[in-house]
């Protein structure tokens, strides 16, 4: 068939698929619309999980939180699969470069003793912590409604296997290329004392029924977590010439960024919802400040245990961050 | 490299002291199966998360790169045949909200099996799985720009008919325990039966000239050559943990062998009937991909495991040379009310099919067409009045016919709480029989338009309530596609004149 | 048999008698005849006389087929027993029940 087919110009009848056209107007969607908005399964379901007679296969009652339209909330990201494994590939190149470069000028053997404490004992050890948000995550995706936001909670479980293999060649380089010192930082996840409540935090998140509550109750622990290790101890490692910690750190605090923009703009669609925001406001609120609370006592000792070792302030910050996020509920209920 | 995977990913797991293990993994008990140690789970394929990204990205950009070159030349002019495209039609209605529901159930195994090995090699199943659902839609989205059937697909999947043959078969398997979809979906679906439900399509497209579904289809290959090894991990594991776990393993091989089986019945016509360039027909995929690599090799290997074929896979053997013809003489009769076009099969199609089904075309099928040819003569093309009768576990209406006897249609009756539930088989029989109290729940569309839930009474309520449009099913021949594939054709042909070429 | 599940599994089915009022889904099989791909699922009131569910639901049907002849005779089977109908007999009275399938075969 040779037909000269480049010179020809047809017009499309159809701009893009009926729903997209319901939902934004005649236009071309992009191809995170056409792949994500409406996705998911809205009605017909045939059978009752056997697992959950009570509820539907996708069902808004798996949480409190609502939204009127569920795909109110997009990405700002517009993550979808191909743009997210890119931009993470790159993500992993920045991490491969960064340890190379450790190796290569053996930085981390060279880091002051307290620093290598504060690594091997506390921040090698996360990866528990980040293997255990992976499970909650994709209990989001499972139950979370709506494919916008399953999508993300997807996308981020697969990010928090990342950080826990991140941290865990952390520790294999910290080691000098054995794993030794991750069975040693599973024993500190498992026994210190300084680690119990942060694993009991997790452990307990495991029970939570409600996808959107645990959502929230993983953030909070989050950015108390992130905020000291990944933002204030990576100042305070600067300052105290314990620079290749910072090397680490600036991808873990990049990534977390990264994360909490849809994290944040979930939250939006939940208070600025027309229908629902009210009720979410109050479940946001009352959710964030209870889970506030558990997660200081979780991470209080944690924090403790690094000024023994740096003397970093790290408890000051710990009660920063969670003044922000009081003051940030506080402006929800204003 | 196994070292490295194990420190990196299974390690990663602990067992938890502040709340009861049985609460954090609720769901592994209910079924009945036995583990004993999930550490014997062997991941094959130990990715570790930067590798996978980069070899996945990588992947994406030359697909994307494909699917761009193809949509700005107007690739689609190149096709054998517009109606070609009735098969990827099906795809895009049938088989891609499906690759969507595996994700979210591959997140769920990710949560909810104990053993951190197999939930990472379930996370990444959810989320290729999340690439198959878009990289289909993006595919297929240039089509829908030009040609119909496409346009409603996450609806009409949710509605329509035909499409509620795919949709129970998947939410049978989202409903199930963690260890039955495994079962259901990884094993049967990704392992025994992947070469008759997802391979004919891409052949189809390689031979009708559809360069992006092609694309799509390599591209797919690397991914699920990991899922079928994880499905067949997974049977093996269960079988090894306990000999108790035999027989419920057995059970679900037999239930989702037949299940899935069910579902190609739409593969099996649209590989005999709906493609212009015919790549095989469906008695020979079936006697290659099922009966010699299915039946001759992997059942072998599971015999060791006490496991046997297939309860009913006598009455699919049997079944093989009449299957299509008696799926398309039906679709054929009801595609006024689907989203895809169908047409009588012209003189070569006749022949090829005689060839094909020396023992059946001429005997049993050639008749009804050469009446229906009749029709056509007098200007009368043929489609249904009404509703058929359906079966209450596949959904298919009830077209086929005793194992024995290809003139009798099956009728199997059961009856549960007192009413009568009808199945279109020994297989779909059994099926019901074993959980009815699954399959009274059944969203039966033939029913649903009788209770008057499918948008009113009339046919053209419920095609409006499908969405279809004007020149989305029906005939092909004289349909919206077939006149402006010809009109684009004649005038790409005129573009010729006062060029230079 | 029964399912295995977490708590209570007990559902009404979908497509139980009640939800169609004084009707009734009655599904007609053409026996020996492969034009007809499958059976007919009809809905008709319990008190339709065998008459009207012929004329005004069967017969529409039927006749997409070019050799249907309403006139032939033809053998009904109900329950694994053939019947005779008489057509004010009403399909209740028939001892036609919710689903059933009625075979219908003609006599050549
Ligand atoms: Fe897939
Ligand atoms: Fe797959
Ligand atoms: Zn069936």
């Amino acid at each position: 068939m040779q037909y000269e087919l480049r010179t020809q110009v047809i017009d499309p009848p159809r701009k893009t698929f009926d729903h997209l056209v319901r939902r934004y107007g005649d236009r071309p969607a992009s191809r995170y619309e056409e792949g994500t908005i409406d996705i998911q399964a809205k009605e017909n379901f045939h059978y009752r999980p056997l697992w959950d007679p009570a509820h539907d296969i996708y069902d808004e009652a798996y949480s409190a939180f609502r939204l009127t339209d569920p795909y109110s909330f997009t990405d700002p990201r517009q993550y979808y699969y191909a743009p997210y494994v890119t931009s993470r590939a790159a993500m992993a190149d920045a991490v491969a470069a960064t340890l190379d470069y450790l190796d290569s000028r053996d930085l981390l053997s060279r880091l002051p003793d307290a620093w290598s404490s504060v690594m091997g004992e506390l921040l090698v050890p996360l990866r528990h912590y980040e293997s255990g948000a992976q499970m909650v995550s994709c209990d989001i995706a499972r139950f979370g409604f709506g494919t916008t936001i399953t999508q993300c909670a997807a996308y981020a479980a697969f990010d928090r296997i990342g950080n826990a293999q991140a941290l865990s060649r952390v520790g294999i380089a910290l080691g000098g290329g054995t794993a030794e010192l991750l069975a040693d930082a599973k024993t500190r996840w498992v026994e210190d004392a300084s680690l119990q409540g942060l694993r009991r935090y997790v452990e307990e998140l495991f029970l939570e029924k409600d996808w959107g509550r645990a959502l929230v109750r993983l953030d909070v622990a989050d950015r108390l977590v992130y905020g000291l290790f990944f933002a204030h101890l990576d100042d305070a490692a600067i300052d105290q010439g314990a620079g290749s910690y910072s090397l680490v750190a600036q991808h873990l605090s990049s990534w977390f960024a990264d994360q909490r923009k849809w994290v944040e703009a979930l939250y939006k669609a939940w208070v600025t919802d027309p229908g629902t925001g009210a009720a979410n406001t109050q479940l946001l609120a009352v959710t964030t400040t209870e889970a506030l609370a558990a997660a200081l006592v979780a991470l209080g000792p944690v924090a403790a245990r690094a000024d023994e070792l740096v003397g970093a302030a790290a408890a000051a910050s710990l009660d920063a961050t969670a003044t922000t996020i009081r003051d940030a509920v506080a402006a929800l209920t204003a | 490299m196994k070292q490295r995977y194990e420190a990196l990913t299974r390690d990663l797991d602990w067992e938890p002291s502040y709340v009861a293990k049985s609460d954090v993994f609720p769901h592994t008990e209910f079924e009945g199966i036995k583990i004993h140690d999930w550490s014997k789970w062997e991941d094959p394929f130990r990715l570790t998360v930067d590798a996978y990204t980069k070899y996945q990205a990588e992947k994406d950009k030359r697909l994307y790169a494909v699917l761009d070159g193809f949509a700005q030349s107007q690739g689609h002019l190149t096709l054998t045949e517009a109606s070609y495209l009735n098969a990827m039609k099906l795809f895009l209605q049938g088989v891609t909200p499906l690759e969507y529901q595996a994700h979210r159930n591959f997140a769920y195994l990710a949560r909810h099996l104990n053993g951190p090995g197999p939930r990472f090699a379930a996370l990444c199943q959810s989320i290729d799985e999340m690439r198959h659902t878009q990289t289909e839609i993006h595919t297929l989205s240039n089509y829908n720009k030009y040609y119909g059937g496409f346009h409603n697909y996450l609806e009409q999947h949710d509605r329509v008919w035909y499409l509620s043959v795919p949709k129970s078969f998947f939410d049978d398997a989202l409903t199930a325990g963690p260890f039955e979809f495994l079962i259901a979906i990884g094993f049967s679906f990704e392992y025994l039966l992947t070469n008759l439900l997802f391979v004919p399509f891409m052949s189809g497209a390689s031979f009708n000239g559809d360069l992006p579904t092609m694309t799509f289809g390599f591209s797919a290959q690397s991914d699920e050559s990991r899922h079928m090894t994880l499905g067949l991990e997974a049977i093996k594991f269960l079988l090894e943990q306990d000999e108790a776990n035999v027989p419920i393993v057995q059970a679900w091989i037999d239930k989702w062998f037949w299940r899935g089986y069910r579902v190609t019945a739409l593969v099996a016509q649209m590989l005999d009937y709906m493609l212009p360039r015919k790549v095989m027909s469906w008695k020979e995929a079936f006697e290659l991909y099922f009966e010699e690599q299915m039946l001759g090799g992997l059942f072998q290997d599971l015999a060791f495991y006490g496991i046997t074929p297939p309860k009913h896979v006598d009455d699919a053997i049997a079944e093989k040379e009449i299957l299509s013809h008696q799926v398309y003489w039906t679709l054929y009769q009801f595609s006024h009310a689907a989203a895809f076009t169908t047409t009588f099969p012209d003189a070569d199609a006749q022949t090829w099919l005689a060839e094909n089904y020396p023992g059946t075309f001429d005997k049993l099928y050639k008749p009804l067409w050469d009446k229906e040819a009749r029709n056509l003569e007098n200007g009368g093309r043929h489609f249904v009045r009404g509703l058929p009768q359906l079966c209450q576990v596949c959904q298919i209406p009830m077209l086929f016919t005793e194992p024995d006897d290809p003139t009798t249609l099956c009728q199997r009756e059961s009856v549960h709480n007192g009413e009568k539930f009808q199945t279109c088989s020994n297989g779909c029989q059994w099926i019901f029989e074993r959980e009815p109290e699954k399959y009274v729940q059944a969203w039966l569309p033939v029913h649903q338009i009788y209770q008057g839930n499918c948008g009113g009474p009339t046919v053209p309520d419920v095609l409006a309530w499908y969405g279809i449009q004007e020149g989305d099913g029906g005939e092909y021949k004289g349909s919206v596609d077939d006149t402006n594939w010809k009109s684009w054709h004649n005038a790409a042909d005129h573009s010729h004149i006062g060029s230079e070429a | 048999m029964t399912v295995r599940s977490i708590g209570a599994y007990d559902f009404p089915s979908r497509s139980r008698q009640e939800l169609y009022g004084d009707d009734q889904l009655v599904h007609l099989w053409f026996q020996e005849n492969p034009w007809f791909c499958a059976s007919a699922c009809f809905r008709a009131p319990k008190a339709m006389t065998w008459g009207d569910f012929w004329n005004a639901l069967v017969v529409p049907f039927a006749e997409e087929d070019p050799d249907f002849d309403p006139e032939a005779r033809r053998v009904f089977t109900l329950h694994g027993a053939q019947f005779e109908p008489r057509d004010d007999q009403t399909l209740e009275e028939i001892g036609v029940e919710h689903k059933d399938v009625i075979g219908m075969r003609v006599l050549v």
